[in-house]
Order: structure tokens, then C-alpha cells, then sequence
């Protein structure tokens, strides 16, 4: 949903009554001598009025634009024409722009959110450039940038199809909008979890394409006037001679580095997308001959990123309109005022020597003042944007415990939350040193840190969260063997857990979040005898041995390692009555959460949202030792989970699966509680950089 | 901002009192979100059409209503969702009603955000010492959670509902327990709220309080006397303040 306008009345009122005013009194050259006569014609030439027009003798740089233009401007123009004549024709194609400019604005508003929105609504609506281009220059390209930034905000909602459509729309529109295409390509094909609607964006765009422009192509008048156009060929206008005979062209070369650049830093989101869209559209504005309605593919990056920043933005953007005002009023075409002189002709032809003087010093601010503003937006959008530094190295969470506590139930609800297409997952039960049949075990237990490799575990864990692949063994419990190594590939973020995952002190160093599963004793024995004689298939007397025997090796090895957790989770059973049944399957909804979290880790705001949204049972607790315990009890369903994590975390939203998997009950907790531990992991690496 | 009785807004006040729903954010979006969760769950549960849900719900609020009169109870949404089963045809359902009045109010909650400017204005009293009470019908359990979710509870000094005070606005008696809380209060009282009727007439007649009337959208002068000011934003009420500080 688009959101609302939200500029104020004197806003509006000084917006709008520029444009009326312009709208009313000045006929833009290009109105009369191009887009007017194209038009006014259009309906009278059926469905090919591009060769109709020619044949007429109509000027070929007339409306160098397809069908979908043709779509936004012509009935207006028309309804203009039956009413008013030409005059009416200029004021109904006005009128058209004024509205696209809502639209424009909307998608504005609706990328920027609330605060952001309406300062970059803001922003826009009071510039003098969009005034200048729509309405004295007379310029149609605020279309094109309207379809262009609501694709934009499709893609930011993950409405696949639809963003698709309108990005290619704005291809079919403009050609030039494809610029932006490749940094869509790369935010999709860059993260795993938007693999799967990479295809969907792509196929819908190409579809818009293919409808909007080949059967076009067909036409003879249609392949002068829009492919023939020589707008295409200022693609190579700048060129830099390198030697006599080398010589390249600036404007290939800087989209080539700034792919090059998107692509290296892999993982792209939304605003970074945006951003990088930005500096090349920005690129081709600078290192172009530049038609004048091209900044307006610039305004609602320059708006969102003005809306974002401070002073010094400010001034860059004024420097900015000023020098283009200045160059463009000198040299571009104006208009005829409706009841008085012609100012058509540029007023560069009545200064004699201007046009060699004054005119190079205004580029040269422009350029100048464009570099600054790409360096801004560099900085701002993409080196120091917090999903950029936060994920330059994946999230690495450790979860140990002993056997039973929980410790795959919860890295099964990190990977529904996270998708598992963003999560490297490591399992220490592969890392045992011996198969099950293997007669050392009569010597030691599982949970001897001898009888498990830890060191490839740790060069594992850390190569993974360093941004590299692993090949690691996974044990098969069901036939006890470790089966063939296979390929595990580096993600955004790293689970490794296993009985021993907070025991290296490298490793403990290198968690982002460090997690202990404790569990009441009764209810791990009942949990561990349930999973290993129903899931794993293990003789129940075995299991029950087992645990007798590990006992000595539980409290000298496994349980220490929580004092190494910045979390730890202890579930316990309401009450006994929960674990009197082995045979009944255990509810979750009948446990509470104990979380203890150690020293300076705050849980206040979690706690007030889960007493508030979900009406839940949270006591916080100092320990002597200066750790803070909270006790959780109550029943809470997944969508409460995902309400909680909506107002909780905002920031991690970029960093969930498309489509999270919420828990109910206690296991929805933990998926909160690392989740909130993981935003502050985020925010101080953000302020880090 | 339109401004009725200037004379009204001579001095500053020396507490505040506010109603919650729809004065301090906006009720309808909110209570759109619960309405259309509870109606999808009803559908899911009960095969009940939304279209059906619907008309049974308003008459089952209606029912309600009349039967309970003005009391905190007559708001509980738990009795709505249970009537609106049986009006649908069924009888008792005492978990689906549990369950609908959970996602009644997790929809609600989630769609709630303070107006802009309504928490600079909650600080603007703390910081110059004034307290803040919200005056509100409905029950206290879940006007507390709301508050705690927006986190009121840090600048409002005191709360009183109606299930406490024993009636709904416009009785007395809930605006007379407000500033019974914090021992009386000797100076203008402002009161601030949506409704001309529960809220500022009341208000007045029980505690004598100037009125501002906060409304949706651009501020018409009202045809109520009770209204001492209209006002459509937190920021034209904390400038009235502030000017009112350079007064004094």
C-alpha cells in the first residue's frame, strides 16, 4: 500500500501554485513544437501513430517515447484538445504531468516511510527543478521515474510480481531506466533467501518488456522515432583519451565499477540497491550530454537522500539546483507565455560569449556538486549503511548443551527465522571422533571433549564465519556412521552448536551470540528418552544407562561451558504433572523459560512487549553475581511472536527470511531473545564503522 | 489549532487529564486491524462468512451494550466475540471466543502508534512537573497493556478506568478518583479528548476543566460551548504551551 501524502497544507499550497500558475500561463516549447503536435494527431494515425505522424511529415524527434507514454499522456491531451483546442491540449498534457507527479510522490512516500517520506515529499514537491522541467522546460520524463521508483517500492515489498512488471514498464517507458536493473539483479541473486523470487521479478519484467515494446518494434515509424532516437548514442558522449591511441568511454566504465563494486560487497539491501541505482543514474546525468528532463530520474533519489541527511546535504543539493537551474535557463528552450513575449530561445543567444565562458564554469559547479552528491550518497547509503557494516561477516551463534536440552530444537527455530537459504549450519554430533560401534566408547563418553574433534569443529565454525566455505562429515544416527564430508557454503549467519560449541575459547571470542541450553533434569531425561527411542530408534534401556553414565562427564564438562554464554536458556515444566507420562509426547505449552543473560545484557524492552502485546508472565531478576534472570511463563501463539519481533527489531527485518517462521510458546521466546542480542551485535557494529 | 476561549488558556494548567482511545492514537485503524484478524480467524474456525461475522458482531455489541449500560464491562470484547457466536447460531464456544479476543487484540496492539508529537507533549508536562492522568473507559487489564505497549507508562503519572471508577465518561466519578489520586489540585485542569459529550462536557461538569478537543483532520469551530479549543496535533498543543510558559 502506497503511503498517504503527508505534506502540509502550506506545503502543498507552495508546491502547487507554481505549477498551476506555469501550467496556465507558460506553453513550453516542446509542448508546441513536439509533444503537442504528436498528441493532438495520435488518434486519428490508429494503432501505429509513430509512422502515421511521420508520413504526415511530422518531425521525428517529435515524441521519442512508446506505448505506455503514449498511455499517460494522451488521454488528457486528448479530453484537453476537445475542449480547449491547442490551449487545451497544453493544459490537459499539464495536468497529466501534475498527476504522474503524485504518483511520483506517493512512491516517494511510500519507500521513505513516515518520517523519511515526508521529508523527502517535501523535499521534491518544493524543488524548483521538477517545476522547471514539467512545467516551463516542458518535459514528460516524470513518467518514467514514477514507474521506475513504484517498481522500487514493490521490490521494498516484496511484491514480486508486481515490481517486476513496473520495472520493466519503466524499461519499455525509457530505456535508459534499465540502468538500475542490474543492482535489482544483484540485491535478488546476492542473498539466498531472495533466490526464489529473482526468477519471478525477472520473468515479469521481461513479460512487461516484451508487451510494451517488441510488438512496437514492428513498426517502421516507431523504430525512428523511439529506437532511432540519438538520445541512445549519449551513452558514449564522454570519452577519455588515454593514450593517442586508447581511448574509453567514462560513462560504461563508471557503471562498470559500480557493478563491480554492488557485486563485491555481495549482500545488498534494499536501501543499498536504491543507492547504487542512484549513483548510476546519477552517472549518466553528469557524464552525459544530459537532455534536461533527466534530472527528474534523479529527484526522488536526491529528495530520499536530502530527507536522510543534514546540512551539508543541503548545501550540496542547492549548489546542485542552483548550477542547473542557472546552466539550463541559459541554454535549454523556454517557453511562450500564454499573454505575452516569446522566451523560447535560450537566453545563452543573447550574451555573446557566454556560451564559451559562462556556461563551462556552471558545468563545471554542476559536475562538482553531482561528485559531492554521489560521495554523500556512497557514504550515507552504501559504506556506512548499518546493513553494510553489520553483515560485511556473517552472525555467528553458538548453542551448547547436553544432549536432550534442546539445543537442535532451537537451531531448527533459528533456521525457520532466518530461512535456511541464509544459515551455514554446523552440528558438533558430526565431529565425534569414533563411529557408535567404535569400542572406545566403553572408555569415554560422548561428552569428553577427547572423544570429539574439536579443532576441525573450531576451524570449521570460524572459516564459516569468516565468509568461507566448509566440506565437514555429518554423523548419520540412525546408523550411527559418519557419512561422506559435503559442502557446506558460507551464509549470512553461522549456526554451530553441539555439546562442546562454547568450549573453545577462539570460538567463544568469535560468537556474536554465545547460547547455553540448560534444561530441568527430569524433564532432559524425559525429553532425551522420548527423542532417542521415538525419533532416533535407540532401546530405551540404552538411553536410560546412558544418561546414568554420562553423569560425572555432564557436570566436569558440559555444564561449565555455561558460564561462557551470554544466554543461557533453562526450560522447566510448569509443573511435574507435565513429564509424569514417558509415553505422552511433552506439551510445549505447559513449560516456562528461564533466561539468564549475562552481565550488562538488558531484557527491558523485551519484557515490556511480551507483558503488553502478548500478556505474558516476565519477572526480571538481579543475581548477585550481576547477571539478571527472567522468569517467562504463559502461552503465546506465533503471530504474537511475530508482532512482538515487528516492534522489537526492527532493524533485523532485512536480515529474516521473506517469509519467517514464527515458534509459539518458549521456543518463539528464544527465537526473540537471540534476535534482540543479535540487534545489538548489529548496532555496535554499525557504530564500529 | 482554533482556539474558543482564550481567556480559558491564560495560565498554565496545573494537571492534564487525558482520555486514551483515539485521543492519544487512532482508535479506528487499530480496532480495523483486530475487527479483520478476528473475522479471518472466525471463518477459519467457525466457517463463518466475514460478511456474517460482521453483522453478527454489531448486533452482539449492541446487545451487549444496552444490557450492561455505561460500565467497563459493556467494552469487553471477550463478551462481544461470545454473543457474536451464539448470534451466529452456536452455542458457547469458550475457547474460539478466547481465541478471538487474543487476535482481536494482537491485531489491535500491532497496528497502534502514538499521533506525532502526542509523547513531546507527555514529556513537555513531565519536564515542567504537571501531572498527567488518563482518564479512560473500557478495563483496566487491557488499557494497561496498551499503555505499557506505548510506552505512557514512563510519562503518565496515573490511570484511571472505568472499571475502577465505577462508571463509564461521562460519570463523574472517574474524573473526580483522577485527581482524588494525587491528593487535589489547586489551578486549571486541562482535559483533552475525542469526545465532546464523555470526555470534555464531562469533565467540565465534574471538575470544572478547560477542554480541548482533539479531532481527525482540519479543526472546525464546534457548536458545543464545552469546547474550550480544537485541535487536530500534538504540536499546536505543546506550542499553546509553550507559549503559555513565555507568559508566565
Amino acid at each position: 500500500m502506497i503511503g498517504q501524502f503527508r505534506l502540509d497544507k502550506i506545503a502543498l499550497v507552495t508546491g502547487l501554485v507554481p505549477r498551476l500558475v506555469l501550467a496556465i500561463l507558460v506553453i513550453p516549447q516542446t509542448h508546441t513544437q513536439w509533444f503537442l503536435p504528436f498528441l493532438t494527431a495520435a488518434p486519428s494515425h490508429g494503432f501505429d501513430p509513430w509512422t502515421g505522424f511521420l508520413s504526415n511529415g511530422g518531425q521525428s524527434a517529435a515524441f521519442p517515447y512508446g506505448f505506455l507514454f503514449l498511455a499517460a499522456f494522451e488521454p488528457a491531451t486528448w479530453i484537453g484538445a476537445l475542449l480547449g483546442g491547442s490551449y487545451g491540449a497544453h493544459i490537459g498534457l499539464a495536468l497529466a504531468v501534475l498527476f504522474w507527479e503524485f504518483v511520483l510522490l506517493a512512491a516517494i512516500v511510500g519507500i521513505g516511510g513516515n518520517q523519511r517520506g515526508a521529508a523527502a515529499a517535501r523535499v521534491y514537491w518544493l524543488s524548483p527543478l521538477p517545476i522547471y522541467v514539467g512545467y516551463w522546460h516542458g518535459q514528460l520524463d516524470v513518467f518514467p521515474a514514477a514507474l521506475l521508483v513504484l517498481g522500487f517500492f514493490a521490490l521494498q515489498h516484496s511484491k514480486w510480481k508486481r515490481s517486476g512488471a513496473l520495472l520493466g514498464g519503466a524499461v519499455a517507458a525509457k530505456l535508459s531506466m534499465a540502468i538500475a536493473l542490474p543492482f535489482v539483479g544483484l540485491y535478488l541473486l546476492g542473498r539466498n533467501r531472495l533466490h526464489p523470487y529473482a526468477l519471478r521479478v525477472s520473468l515479469f519484467a521481461l513479460s512487461a518488456i516484451s508487451v510494451f515494446l517488441l510488438p512496437f518494434a514492428l513498426s517502421p515509424g516507431f523504430r525512428t522515432m523511439v529506437l532511432g532516437t540519438p538520445e541512445t548514442q549519449k551513452i558514449f558522449s564522454a570519452t577519455l583519451q588515454i593514450t593517442p591511441e586508447l581511448t574509453a568511454y567514462v560513462l560504461p566504465l563508471v557503471l562498470l565499477a559500480l557493478f563491480y563494486w554492488a557485486w563485491r560487497v555481495r549482500r545488498l539491501d534494499f536501501e543499498m540497491t536504491w543507492t547504487f541505482s542512484a549513483l548510476a543514474v546519477l552517472a549518466l546525468f553528469l557524464l552525459t550530454t544530459a537532455s534536461p528532463g533527466w534530472v527528474m530520474w534523479l529527484m526522488p533519489f536526491i529528495a530520499l537522500h536530502v530527507a536522510r541527511g543534514g546540512f551539508m546535504h543541503r548545501i550540496v543539493i542547492w549548489v546542485f539546483t542552483i548550477a542547473y537551474m542557472g546552466l539550463n535557463l541559459l541554454q535549454s528552450t523556454g517557453a511562450v507565455l500564454a499573454f505575452g513575449p516569446d522566451l523560447t530561445v535560450p537566453f545563452v543567444e543573447f550574451v555573446p560569449g557566454m556560451r564559451s565562458r559562462a556556461v563551462p564554469i556552471i558545468e563545471t559547479i554542476l559536475l562538482a556538486a553531482g561528485i559531492a552528491l554521489a560521495v554523500q550518497m556512497s557514504f550515507s547509503g552504501i559504506v556506512l549503511w548499518p546493513f553494510n557494516t553489520a553483515s560485511r561477516k556473517p552472525f555467528a551463534i553458538g548453542v551448547a548443551g547436553d544432549s536432550g536440552a534442546g539445543k537442535d530444537t532451537l537451531v531448527d527455530a533459528l533456521q525457520d527465522m532466518f530461512g535456511s537459504a541464509a544459515t551455514s549450519r554446523l552440528s558438533g554430533d558430526d565431529y565425534h571422533l569414533w563411529d557408535r560401534q567404535n569400542p572406545m566408547w566403553r572408555a569415554v563418553t560422548h561428552l569428553h571433549p577427547k572423544a570429539n574433534d574439536l579443532e576441525t569443529f573450531s576451524r570449521h565454525v570460524l572459516t564459516l564465519a569468516d565468509g568461507h566455505d566448509v566440506y565437514a562429515r555429518q554423523y548419520d544416527h540412525g546408523s550411527g556412521r559418519a557419512g561422506r564430508e559435503t559442502h557446506i557454503p558460507a551464509r549470512e549467519i553461522v549456526l554451530a552448536s553441539g555439546l562442546h560449541a562454547l568450549w573453545s575459547p577462539q570460538l567463544i571470542a568469535r560468537y556474536d551470540v554465545s547460547v547455553f541450553m540448560d534444561m530441568d533434569e527430569d524433564l532432559r531425561r524425559f525429553v532425551k528418552l522420548w527423542r532417542d527411542v521415538t525419533v532416533r530408534g535407540y532401546p530405551p534401556q540404552k538411553v536410560v544407562d546412558s544418561i546414568a553414565r554420562r553423569s560425572a562427564d555432564r557436570r566436569r564438562f558440559i555444564l561449565p561451558q555455561a558460564r561462557n554464554a551470554g544466554v543461557v536458556f533453562r526450560l522447566e515444566p510448569r509443573h511435574p504433572s507435565t513429564i509424569d507420562d514417558p509415553q505422552r509426547p511433552l506439551n510445549s505449552a505447559l513449560l516456562r523459560l528461564v533466561v539468564t543473560l549475562d552481565q550488562g545484557m538488558s531484557f527491558d524492552e523485551p519484557a515490556r512487549l511480551l507483558i503488553a502485546l502478548c500478556g505474558i508472565y516476565v519477572v526480571e531478576t538481579p543475581l548477585e553475581d550481576g547477571r539478571t534472570e527472567v522468569l517467562i511463563d504463559g502461552e503465546l501463539t506465533s503471530e504474537s511472536v511475530a508482532a512482538v519481533a515487528r516492534r522489537l527489531v526492527p532493524g533485523m527485518m532485512d536480515f529474516l527470511a521473506v517469509e519467517p517462521k514464527w515458534h509459539p510458546d518458549m521456543t518463539g521466546i528464544m527465537q526473540l531473545v537471540i534476535l534482540y542480542e543479535l540487534d545489538n551485535v548489529r548496532r555496535k557494529r554499525a557504530s564500529a564503522a | 489549532m482554533i482556539i474558543v476561549h482564550p481567556e480559558a488558556f491564560a495560565r498554565r494548567p496545573s494537571c492534564v487529564l487525558l482520555d486514551f482511545d483515539n485521543t492519544l492514537y487512532s482508535y479506528d485503524i487499530c480496532n480495523l486491524a483486530g475487527m479483520k484478524a478476528a473475522a479471518t480467524l472466525a471463518q477459519r474456525l467457525l466457517n463463518l462468512a466475514p460478511v456474517d461475522f460482521d453483522q453478527c458482531f454489531r448486533d452482539a455489541r449492541t446487545e451487549v451494550k444496552t444490557r450492561l449500560g455505561a460500565t467497563a464491562a459493556s467494552h469487553n470484547r471477550l463478551l462481544y466475540f461470545q454473543r457474536t457466536i451464539e448470534r451466529a447460531g452456536f452455542t458457547s464456544q469458550p475457547a474460539a471466543s478466547l481465541q478471538l479476543e487474543q487476535a482481536f487484540w494482537r491485531a489491535y496492539m500491532d497496528a497502534m502508534e502514538l499521533y506525532p508529537d502526542a509523547m513531546a507533549f507527555l514529556n513537555d508536562m513531565r519536564i515542567a512537573g504537571i501531572p498527567a492522568v488518563i482518564v479512560t473507559d473500557l478495563t483496566v487489564q487491557i488499557q494497561m497493556r496498551k499503555l505499557v505497549l506505548l510506552g505512557l507508562d514512563r510519562v503518565v503519572d496515573w490511570i484511571v478506568t472505568s472499571e475502577e471508577a465505577g462508571g463509564d465518561k461521562p460519570d463523574p466519578r472517574a474524573f473526580e478518583l483522577a485527581l482524588a489520586k494525587f491528593g487535589g489540585v489547586e489551578g486549571d485542569i486541562w482535559c483533552i479528548g475525542d469526545s465532546i459529550e464523555n470526555d470534555l462536557v464531562g469533565a467540565r461538569q465534574a471538575v470544572g476543566a478547560i477542554t480541548l478537543y482533539k479531532v481527525e483532520g482540519k479543526p472546525t469551530r464546534p457548536a458545543s460551548d464545552a469546547v474550550d479549543a480544537v485541535f487536530a496535533n500534538f504540536a499546536d498543543v505543546r506550542q499553546l504551551f509553550a507559549s503559555q510558559n513565555v507568559r508566565k
